[in-house]
C-alpha cells in the first residue's frame, strides 16, 4: 500500500471537524472523569448489593463511552466505505502486531473482563498470586488493593495466562476461615462446639450463612477449619481476627492443648 | 373495640403494612440527603423517649388483648404438651400483658439464671422445666451473645425440643427469634405473632385520632401498635389537624460500623448493661463503643434507665431501617 493510496483513506479535517473531535474527546472524557469521582464516593456511602452494583457501573459507563466516541469519530477521519474499513483495519492490525501488541491484549482482555466479569470492583480476588479487593478497572488495567493496604496495577491480559480466584463475585458474600491447630488427643466434638459458639457470638457474622467447622488429621495434630460469612466482605480479617483470637482464648479455657510443630520433624 | 384488633398469627404469615407512595418516596429522599451528607452529626429535633410526653398519654386496654390470648391458648388441651413460642417485637404492649395473662392462669415461670451469671459461672445452670404448664415471660433473659453466655440457652433449646410433660409458652423477642431461626437450623416450632395494625386498626384501637393521623403513623411505626403508641405521646395532634408531622430521629452515620453492631447488640437482647455490652462487643474498642452510644442517645436512638441502654420506641423504627440498609441480620417483624 503506497503512501497515497492511505492518505487517500482520510478525509480533509477542515476547523469545524476539528472542533467536532474536541468536543467529542472533551465530552467522552468528561463523562468517565466524572463516573470514574463520583461513583466510587457514592458507593462508599452504601453497602453491601448497592454498593458492588454502583461499582460495577464504573467500567461499564467508560467502555460505552469509549465505544460512543469512537463511532461518532472515525466518520469525521474516514469515509466509512468497505474498501477503505479495510484498508484502515489492516493498517491499524500491522501497526499492533510489530508496537503495542502487549498494550493492546491488555486492552481488548479488559473488554472481555467487562463482559465475563471474572471481577468487578468489590471482588476480592486473587490473580497471580496477588489478593487484594478491587477498586478500579481501568482500560488497560485492574487495580487491587492488599489488606496491607498497597496498591497493585495488574494488566488485563493476566486473564489470558492465570486463573482468577473470586472470592465473593460479585456478592456481599466472602467466607472466611480461622484455622486452629491442637493436638490429636484434643476432644473434638468440645472444640467444634466451641468454634461454633465463637462464630454464632460475632459481631461481625452474617447469620444468613452456614458456620461449618471441618477438621483434618495431619502429621503433627490435628487441624480445625472454623468457616463463616462477615456481613460486608471488607470486614473479613476484623471478622478472622475476632475468630482466631476468641476462638484461642475459649480454648485456653477449656485446657484444650495447641499443637507444637516441630519443623524439622514436618521438613 | 373490635375484637379481631389482637389476632395471633403464624410468623410466616407476617406482612408490613404498605405505606403510601408519597411517604415512601419522602422516605427515601430523607435517606438520600442523610447518605450523602454522611458527616451530619447534629442533634435531631425529634423528642427523645426520655423526654417527658405531652398530653394525656394513651395507654392499651389490656382486656382484649387477654381475651385473644385466652382464646389462643385455650384451645391448647392441657395435655397437649406442645410449646408455643409468642414472638413480639420490642415495645409490644404484648409483653406485660402475656407475663399477667400467665400468671392469672396459673402458668409456672421457668427459673432462669441471671444474665451477669451466664458469662462468670464455669458450668450451666440446671433447667427444670415443671410438670405443669410453664411460661419463659422473656427468653433473652437466658441469652448474651457471647461463648458462655449462649450455653443456657441452647441447652433450652434441646431441652424444649425432646417433647416436654407439659404445654409451654416461650416469649421471645422477634429479633432474637430471627437470630435463633438462622443460627441454629431453623426452629421449627409453632411460632406465633399479633397481626400487625393496619390504619383501620389505628383508629379502633383510638392510638390514631383520625385517619390522616393513621396512615402517618402506620408508616412510622410499620403497624406496631406500641411504637406507634410511642409516637401518639410523643407528637400531639389534633382530630382535625390535616398537616400532621412526625419527626423520627434519625440515626448518626458517623461511626457507621460501631454503631450497627451496639444497636443490634441492643435489640437482639432488649437491652443491655453497660458491662454486658463491653462483653458482647469485646472486639470493638471500649471508646468507641462509649462514643457510639453518647452519639446514639443525642440522637434519640438509644436511651440509659436502670443500669440498662435500650433502643427507644421512637427511634426504633429508625434502627430498624439502618439495619436493614446495611443487610445487617434484621427482621421486618
Amino acid at each position: 500500500m503506497d503512501t497515497q493510496k492511505i492518505s487517500d483513506l482520510f478525509k480533509t479535517v477542515d476547523s469545524n471537524a476539528a472542533l467536532q473531535v474536541v468536543a467529542i474527546i472533551l465530552i467522552a472524557w468528561l463523562i468517565v472523569f466524572l463516573s470514574q469521582r463520583l461513583l466510587p464516593r457514592l458507593a462508599n456511602l452504601l453497602h453491601s448489593k448497592q454498593r458492588l452494583y454502583t461499582l460495577a457501573l464504573i467500567p461499564l459507563i467508560r467502555l460505552v463511552v469509549v465505544i460512543v466516541a469512537l463511532v461518532m469519530l472515525v466518520p469525521i477521519f474516514i469515509e466509512p466505505t468497505l474498501k477503505n474499513m479495510v484498508a484502515a483495519l489492516g493498517a491499524l492490525g500491522l501497526a499492533i502486531g510489530f508496537a503495542i501488541k502487549d498494550y493492546v491484549s491488555s486492552l481488548i482482555a479488559g473488554v472481555v473482563a467487562i463482559h465475563e466479569m471474572p471481577y468487578r470492583p468489590g471482588d476480592w480476588v486473587t490473580i497471580d498470586g496477588v489478593y487484594g479487593e478491587v477498586t478500579h478497572i481501568g482500560l488497560r488495567t485492574v487495580e487491587l488493593v492488599t489488606p496491607d493496604d498497597t496498591v497493585v496495577a495488574m494488566p488485563h491480559e493476566k486473564i489470558w495466562q492465570h486463573a482468577v480466584l473470586n472470592a465473593n463475585n460479585g456478592g456481599p458474600s466472602l467466607m472466611c476461615v480461622a484455622e486452629f491447630f491442637l493436638t490429636p488427643e484434643s476432644d473434638g466434638l468440645v472444640v467444634k462446639e466451641a468454634l461454633e459458639q465463637i462464630a454464632l457470638t460475632s459481631p461481625y457474622l452474617q447469620i444468613h450463612k452456614p458456620v461449618v467447622v471441618t477438621v483434618n488429621d495431619e502429621p503433627w495434630g490435628t487441624r480445625y477449619r472454623l468457616k463463616a460469612y462477615p456481613v460486608d466482605p471488607r470486614q473479613q480479617f476484623k471478622f478472622i481476627t475476632d475468630l482466631s483470637l476468641r476462638g484461642k482464648q475459649r480454648l485456653l479455657d477449656l485446657k484444650i492443648e495447641f499443637a507444637k510443630v516441630e519443623t524439622a520433624k514436618v521438613n | 373495640m373490635d375484637k379481631n384488633l389482637w389476632r395471633w398469627i403464624e410468623l410466616n404469615e407476617y406482612e408490613t403494612p404498605s405505606v403510601p407512595t408519597t411517604m415512601l418516596a419522602k422516605r427515601w429522599w430523607q435517606k438520600m440527603l442523610q447518605t450523602l451528607r454522611p458527616s451530619r452529626v447534629e442533634v435531631s429535633t425529634a423528642n427523645s423517649a426520655e423526654e417527658e410526653p405531652k398530653g394525656v398519654e394513651f395507654k392499651f386496654d389490656e382486656q382484649p388483648l387477654l381475651d385473644s390470648l385466652n382464646t389462643l391458648l385455650d384451645q391448647q388441651n392441657q395435655d397437649d404438651p406442645r410449646v408455643t413460642w409468642l414472638v413480639l417485637a420490642p415495645a409490644s404492649p404484648a409483653w406485660s400483658v402475656i407475663r399477667k395473662w400467665a400468671n392469672q392462669n396459673g402458668w409456672q415461670p421457668v427459673s432462669m439464671p441471671q444474665r451477669d451469671s451466664l458469662l462468670t459461672s464455669s458450668s450451666v445452670d440446671e433447667l427444670n422445666i415443671p410438670s405443669e404448664p410453664w411460661v419463659v415471660d422473656d427468653l433473652s433473659h437466658g441469652f448474651v451473645r457471647h461463648p458462655l453466655g449462649i450455653r443456657w440457652l441452647q441447652n433450652f433449646l434441646r431441652k424444649t425440643l425432646q417433647t416436654p410433660q407439659s404445654p409451654g409458652l416461650v416469649i421471645c423477642g422477634s429479633w432474637l427469634y430471627y437470630y435463633l431461626e438462622k443460627t441454629h437450623g431453623g426452629l421449627n416450632r409453632q411460632a406465633l405473632t399479633l397481626r400487625p395494625f393496619d390504619t383501620e386498626s389505628m383508629v379502633t384501637s383510638r392510638i390514631a385520632v383520625s385517619r390522616a393521623h393513621a396512615k402517618r403513623l402506620v408508616a412510622v411505626s410499620e403497624g406496631h401498635p406500641g411504637i406507634a403508641a410511642a409516637y401518639r405521646n410523643a407528637f400531639a395532634v389534633a382530630a382535625e389537624q390535616t398537616e400532621i408531622v412526625l419527626e423520627m430521629p434519625q440515626v448518626p452515620t458517623a461511626h457507621g460500623e460501631t454503631s450497627t453492631f451496639v444497636i443490634y447488640a441492643l435489640l437482639l437482647h432488649g437491652g443491655l448493661s453497660t458491662f454486658l455490652l463491653g462483653e458482647v462487643l469485646n472486639s470493638i474498642a471500649p471508646n468507641l463503643i462509649e462514643h457510639s452510644l453518647n452519639l446514639l442517645r443525642s440522637h434519640g436512638i438509644v436511651r440509659y434507665q436502670d443500669d440498662q441502654w435500650s433502643v427507644t420506641e421512637l427511634g426504633y423504627p429508625a434502627a430498624k431501617q439502618f439495619l436493614a440498609q446495611r443487610d445487617f441480620n434484621w427482621t421486618s417483624c
